[in-house]
């Protein structure tokens, strides 16, 4: 092999045309990769010979070009893989391997993050679905049901960002749900025609369980109908169900009261009954709520909900888990009382009548409403009041509607555009009001509206103009659209002040709808929509739940709004002598005291083995499969979100752990998991990954605490757990614990990471390389504070990279 | 004897036999019988007929067997049972009452020496009986009762043919204890009869076959006031003895096995339940059927709950498996212990699995486990809802908000409403014989069936809520219809004025302002309560010289789950008397009561039953013809009025 170092240098000089950070970049090409592919590979893929068609002398340093990119990738893949070099042939060290893989790796990281973040003179950033719903909300005053089944598609999400621009796609078939759901929210806000009549909707046991419904009749003669009631059991189905699915006929669309009378029979050290009223149409979950309260004394509970005309699909249940065993309870024998069961039916209760099961006994559902709680509504008064009901207060009402719309100025031709729309629709026949619905509703679907729009096509501008400075500040903090005071200190030049930007972020930071930063980001950054995705198996979890997986979650958002709220130090992320917790999660932790749904602060002590997000049931569990927990996985999610280190893909064709012979002792997973480390080509990354997950061995799939791991195949006992590792550069940790001071001695690594995080969220791009110094500044500066959450925020805010397009 | 006071033993005719197997009781439960009746007894927590006079009557309870020395003990025969709800009429030659008796779910019956059922038992046989007291302390709680057979059989004695005068209608005859060799009493008569059957070595031979020296076992009929009546059965030599009894157990086991073991709950925990299996005294019957082989420790069995008849629900689907863990001994100083306790762990816990939880246990290979709950059509509560009758039906008290008469005791009767039709079951259900009608139409009198009390009553205007049911053999499941009506007879609307007096009605009562049952929102004659429910009674045998009929009482067939036509289990036997005042309608004429049949099948009316008379039949339709023309007739006299009503009206 003969090197070729003109070659190379070439290399570099193209490397040099694509990569801002060039020096330090081809310095290690230079010093890791010439020499390897001079050793290992130029033999078969150079001017000579070009095996597979691959010469790798000449090829560019272009890691964003499709072709170039793919080329670098396959390098990658085979790298990893170990096909390359072929057996035949001498083999590299791993060292030299490890080092030429990673390098590739962060190169092509980079060229995507380069691709994302390529900006164009104007920009289009389109609002994600808790945004659109949001910003709705503070527009018209309606809610609009973006999540269920009938409303818009799941955002599309980069790293766990749902909000990046290059990411969030745009199909024609969005447009028609856009326009769909601007007619509906907005025959709910300016509802056409007198006020619609409160009526209530009543649901007693016999009509919830059909096979009920035809003895109402003798119970109401024998003056008896009031006293039957309605057990809802957990069956094996997890959930127990009313009966049959109910249809509910609303008849028009707005917010409801739902009224339950029912009585929920909570047994000691278990789940209290938990009700849930279920749309199933699109599925949705309308209110839930655990209830304890005895046979003799039944509550009655109120929510609002939000919903529209039409038939909805409605089960009433009983949505704590269910045993293992299928149930007996039957829908022929009528339930009276607790004392009048059926010998063959299921038993409910012990002998000194205590609940042997949580379960629910209903009295009634009642649906109430519309609640017209004035009328006009109040965006009927907002946009058409007393005016003139002609083309100029249509002007007036799209002039008004359309700047708070669009966030910023509207063009009097734009405004003009929509007003020839009204007049034209009430040339064709139509009153005032649907016409102007109609203008409302295009302007509802305009990409100004669906779309953060930065820049202009007239000049090329690196830095956001006021208006469009409000709405990245407000679409970050509140993830709606600028209140008035934002959109009047823009519209005054006022808001690029330093001092006036500080104060802003403290006035919406302390804000309720700074609630929405403190729910998304978290959501985001930690990837928290991974909770859940591959379902606990029901034999292996019985007692995991949608309940569960919400207190989990919750723990986390809640943690890091009490984080924000107290304007406490980064650190706590990384452990902490407090969580947050409800008394679902305390049960699931074995933490004894807490009460409630709401979520609350709670003192951990050493023995509840908790502290910091690391250890949050919904960190835990987000990187489990359905049947257990996957120590990889867990490394790799902890060295991207936490380290904010990529990991390079795992090699194509790697087989599965192998199963234990049956009449093997039974392996952990860390033991089978060493076989990473003797395979050299494995190795190299796995030495980095693995010991991070290895760290939260005491932690099963679903985050409880454990000392032995539960292994079904081969014999024997359980194997005891070992959280002992190394981390790369050579520390090593006994257990969780000691792992973590590793962390908080890493704190300046963290908080750096978390810098880069919380910007990619703010600014819904991927950073950068020419971010990164500004980031560095960021973090730094906010050490000087210990790197509380709110300071931290408030430099991010005021320096020049968060008002940089 | 619904409300007597307890009493003591009365033996007016202690015959050497009598005397024999009251020391035989005495001394197989009763160790300290000598003992003075006066005298407390350490081991008898209440009294019986020979210990702790002084202590209140003992009164069984859930989930307790009553302990020895507790019972009063008398001879009597059985005039009708059910076997469906195991109630039935007694009359005790003690006192000579007519006793209406229900058995707790532990009672035992022997028959031929052998565990048996209420329907193995032949009506109009002498039978030893244990009673308890009900909830109103009156003794109507049969524990216990065996036949003549059973009890010299269970003690190994016999009667020793001395000599035969069947011209004579008798034998001469002497008891006697094989084995022993000797003559326990001096020679005494046993009374025959035409009708007496002879059994030997699996056939039937005739009493001039009988031979001096013949080991003989007997039933006899019921005591008169000369003695004991003839004997009904005899059977001859041990090999027959052994015969009959291994016959009886074959056929207990086959009942077993259909019904599933019955036991109790004795205690429960989170998972597990402690449960006794029942059996009379003869527990070779529950033993060969709680086998290893039939239920090996370790394994499932099937256990599904019943009612307090013994009926199981839906035994195929409502019950549940049960891992038997093992096998204890329970105590057998009381009665209805088989001395089998059991330690399961059901696969689900069920409502019944408590203590005093009544229930059945099955191999999976009964029959009942092994397809829908058919062998039991009639008898078991569930049947995947078919309803072949309310007469079978067992009605939940907790569906009513006010007293009825098979619950809620502790709640106020339904309390009548002006112009509202009283809903079903909310009456309070009474027997009685009409012994006069007001001149308004509108009222009367009638004789209460056993207390004798005459009760004048009014007819409601709003009427009551008469259940018929829709019975199409082709077309299940049964249903029942609803209609409003006050007096009803032959199966049709009628007046007071249709009903003969001294036809026996069943009165659905309510109370008056002075919370007396006087208020009928609907009454009907025996004929009436028959077609409701398509119940029938076909002639088992004719005995007119005694002026009966021994009845057995069924439904009629019926479509089953598999949408096949099945023949429901019989419900029950009755004896019917029957004298020359008795008519007999067939096809559109009267006929003699010579003229009956074994297979008639009958509908019925009767005259009221006082302490000591079961009535007698006033009136017999033989064959459907018969009963349809009857209720036409009714129906036509009925119209017949309201047209003259209708026609009157404007002149009014």
């Amino acid at each position: 092999m003969i090197p070729r170092p003109r070659t190379i240098h070439l290399a570099a000089m193209l490397h040099i045309a694509v990569c801002a950070c060039c020096a330090a970049e081809s310095a290690d090409f230079e010093k890791t990769v010439t020499p390897f592919f001079a050793e290992n590979c130029l033999k078969c893929h150079d001017a000579r010979k070009q095996k597979g068609d691959l010469r790798l002398d000449t090829l560019p340093l272009d890691f964003i070009g499709e072709k170039n990119a793919g080329h670098w990738t396959d390098i990658l893949d085979r790298l990893t893989s170990g096909d390359m070099p072929p057996e035949k042939e001498s083999r590299p060290k791993p060292r030299e391997t490890a080092a030429v893989v990673e390098w590739i790796a962060t190169q092509l990281a980079e060229a995507e993050s380069a691709r994302h973040a390529t900006s164009e003179r104007v920009s289009f950033r389109k609002l994600t679905r808790d945004e659109y719903v949001n910003t709705i909300h503070d527009l018209l005053g309606v809610t609009y049901d973006a999540f269920s089944t009938m409303g818009m598609g799941e955002d599309p999400n980069w790293l766990g960002f749902e909000r990046i621009g290059s990411v969030l796609s745009f199909a024609p078939a969005h447009i028609e749900k856009y326009l769909s759901a601007a007619q509906q929210v907005l025959n709910e806000a300016l509802p056409p025609g007198p006020k619609p009549p409160c009526k209530l909707i009543h649901w007693d046991p016999f009509g919830m369980r059909e096979a009920w419904g035809g003895m109402k009749k003798d119970f109401e003669r024998q003056g008896n109908a009031a006293a039957v009631r309605l057990p809802i059991i957990p069956s094996s189905n997890a959930v127990g169900v009313v009966g049959k699915r109910l249809n509910l006929l609303i008849p028009s669309t707005g917010v409801y009261l739902l009224r339950v009378k029912l009585s929920g029979l909570h047994p000691a050290q278990r789940l209290p009954p938990r009700l849930r009223i279920y749309e199933a149409d699109i599925d949705s979950i309308l209110a839930e709520q655990d209830v304890d309260a005895p046979e003799d004394r039944p509550v009655t509970l109120e929510f609002r909900v939000h919903l529209t005309a039409g038939n909805h699909d409605i089960d009433v249940m009983n949505a704590v888990p269910g045993l293992a065993k299928p149930i007996q309870d039957s829908n022929h024998a009528v339930f009276t009382s607790l004392h009048a069961r059926m010998p063959w039916q299921q038993k409910l209760t012990d002998d000194a009548d205590q609940p042997l099961r949580p379960f629910l006994i209903l009295d009634f559902v009642e649906w109430e409403g519309p609640l017209c709680e004035s009328w006009p509504t109040p965006a009927q008064r907002e946009i058409f009041g007393n005016g003139t009901r002609d083309a100029a207060q249509a002007h007036d009402i799209i002039a008004r509607f359309a700047t708070r719309a669009f966030r910023q100025p509207v063009a009097i031709e734009e405004i003009e555009r929509y007003t020839q729309l009204v007049e034209a629709e009430m040339k064709a026949g139509k009153a005032f009001e649907p016409a102007v619905k109609t203008a409302l509703a295009a302007i509802l679907c305009a990409p100004n509206f669906l779309y953060l729009v930065e820049g202009s096509p007239a000049k090329a501008t690196t830095t956001l103009n006021d208006y469009e400075l409000a709405a990245r500040l407000s679409y970050f903090l509140w993830s709606t659209q600028p209140d008035d005071a934002l959109r009047t200190l823009a519209g005054a030049g006022r808001l690029h002040d330093e001092a006036t930007l500080r104060s802003e972020v403290r006035r919406m930071l302390a804000d309720p709808r700074a609630a929405a930063f403190a729910e998304a980001f978290p959501r985001q950054w930690l990837q928290l929509r991974r909770v859940g995705m591959f379902a606990p198996d029901k034999a292996l979890y019985p007692d995991y739940d949608d309940y569960l997986q919400k207190s989990m979650i919750a723990e986390t958002t809640s943690f890091f709004h009490e984080v924000l709220a107290k304007n406490l130090s980064l650190r706590n992320f990384l452990d902490s002598d407090w969580t947050m917790l409800n008394q679902r999660l305390a049960l699931h932790y074995g933490i004894a005291g807490v009460t409630g749904e709401a979520m609350q602060r709670v003192s951990l002590k050493p023995e509840d083995h908790r502290g910091g997000l690391m250890t949050q049931a919904a960190v835990l569990g987000l990187t489990s499969d359905g049947t257990r927990h996957r120590p990889v996985h867990r490394g790799k999610w902890l060295s991207e979100s936490i380290l904010g280190r990529p990991v390079p893909p795992p090699p194509a064709n790697v087989p599965a752990i192998k199963a234990a012979q049956a009449a093997a002792p039974k392996t952990s997973l860390r033991d089978k998991l060493a076989a990473h480390l003797e395979n050299a080509s494995c190795a190299a990354c796995h030495r980095k990954i693995d010991p991070l997950g290895l760290a939260f061995e005491n932690y099963d799939a679903i985050g409880r605490w454990r000392t032995e791991e539960t292994v079904r195949d081969g014999s024997g006992a359980n194997p005891k757990v070992d959280a002992s590792g190394e981390l790369s550069d050579g520390r090593r940790f006994a257990d969780v614990n000691a792992f973590k001071k590793l962390m908080l001695d890493d704190t300046d690594k963290f908080a750096a990471a978390f810098t880069e995080k919380l910007a990619t969220f703010a600014m819904r791009r991927v950073m950068t390389f020419s971010d990164r110094a500004e980031l560095q500044r960021i973090a730094a500066t906010s050490k000087a504070d210990d790197y509380r959450l709110s300071t931290l925020i408030e430099i991010f805010v005021t320096s020049a990279l968060f008002q940089r397009r | 004897m619904r409300g007597a006071p307890a009493r003591t033993l009365h033996c007016p005719h202690l015959s050497p036999l009598r005397l024999a197997v009251l020391l035989w009781w005495l001394g197989m439960v009763a160790p300290c019988a000598a003992e003075s009746a006066a005298t407390a007894d350490a081991r008898s927590p209440a009294r019986g007929d020979i210990a702790t006079a002084s202590t209140p009557p003992y009164r069984p309870k859930a989930g307790e067997f009553p302990p020895f020395h507790t019972e009063h003990r008398t001879e009597g025969t059985l005039l009708a049972v059910d076997y469906v709800h195991r109630t039935g009429v007694l009359r005790d030659d003690g006192t000579g009452d007519l006793v209406d008796f229900s058995m707790p779910p532990f009672a035992g019956v022997r028959y031929l020496n052998a565990q048996a059922d209420l329907r193995d038992i032949p009506l109009g046989i002498n039978l030893s009986v244990f009673l308890h007291p009900d909830d109103s302390g009156a003794f109507t709680q049969v524990t216990w009762l065996c036949d003549d057979f059973t009890s010299m059989a269970a003690r190994n004695a016999t009667y020793h043919l001395d000599g035969s005068k069947v011209g004579e209608g008798m034998l001469i005859a002497s008891l006697q204890y094989p084995g022993r060799h000797e003559i326990a009493s001096g020679s005494q008569k046993l009374l025959v009869d035409a009708r007496t059957r002879v059994w030997k070595d699996g056939k039937q031979i005739t009493l001039g076959e009988l031979v001096v020296g013949d080991a003989l076992l007997v039933n006899r009929g019921a005591r008169t006031a000369a003695g004991m009546g003839p004997c009904v059965d005899i059977w001859v030599g041990a090999d027959t003895h052994q015969r009959a009894t291994a016959g009886q157990r074959a056929r207990q086991r086959d009942s077993l096995k259909l019904r599933g073991l019955p036991g109790w709950v004795d205690s429960d925990d989170d998972t597990h339940i402690v449960i006794t299996l029942f059996s009379s005294e003869d527990r070779s019957v529950v033993q060969s059927l709680f086998t290893d082989k039939e239920f090996p420790v370790g394994k499932d069995l099937y256990v599904a709950t019943t009612n307090r008849e013994l009926r199981t629900y839906d035994a195929n689907v409502d019950g549940v498996r049960a891992q038997l863990l093992r096998i204890e001994s329970a105590p057998l100083d009381c009665y209805g212990s088989s001395g089998i306790r059991l330690v399961l762990k059901p696969n689900e816990m069920l409502e019944g699995f408590r203590p005093g939880g009544l229930l059945r246990i099955f191999n999976a290979e009964w029959p009942v486990k092994k397809g829908p709950a058919d062998p039991l059509f009639g008898e078991a509560l569930g049947n995947y809802h078919l309803v072949h009758s309310p007469e079978i039906l067992d009605p939940l008290a907790h569906e009513f908000p006010f007293r009825t008469d098979f619950g809620n005791e502790q709640m106020p009767w339904y309390q009548l409403q002006t112009g509202v039709t009283p809903p079903p079951f909310s009456e309070h259900l009474v027997l009685g014989e009409l012994v006069k009608v007001d001149a308004n139409g509108h009222g009367g009198q009638f004789r209460s069936d056993r207390s004798g009390d005459l009760v004048d009553f009014n007819l409601l205007p709003q009427g009551g809520i008469l259940q018929r049911v829709a019975y199409n053999r082709v077309a299940s499941p049964v249903r029942i219809t609803e209609s409003v009506s006050s007096v009803l007879y032959l199966d049709a609307d009628a007046t007071l004025a249709d009903i003969p007096l001294g036809t026996r009605c069943r009165f659905q009562l309510y109370q008056d302002g002075m919370h007396a049952f006087t208020q009928v929102g609907l009454m009907m004659d025996e004929f009436t309560r028959l077609a409701l429910n398509h119940v029938l009674y076909r002639i088992e045998d004719l005995r007119l010289d005694a002026g009966r009929l021994h009845i057995v009482r069924h439904l009629p067939q019926v479509k089953n789950y598999h949408e096949d036509i099945a023949t429901p289990l019989d419900l029950g036997r009755a004896e019917l008397d029957v004298d020359a005042r008795t008519r007999v309608w067939k096809g559109a004429k009267q006929i003699g009561l010579a003229d009956l049949a074994i297979g008639d099948e009958l509908l019925i009316n009767l005259s009221g039953q006082s302490r000591h008379d079961p009535g007698r039949c006033t009136d017999l339709w033989v064959g459907e013809e018969a009963q349809k023309l009857a209720t036409a007739a009714q129906m036509r006299k009925n119209d017949a009025r309201l047209k003259a009503a209708k026609k009157a009206a404007p002149a009014n």
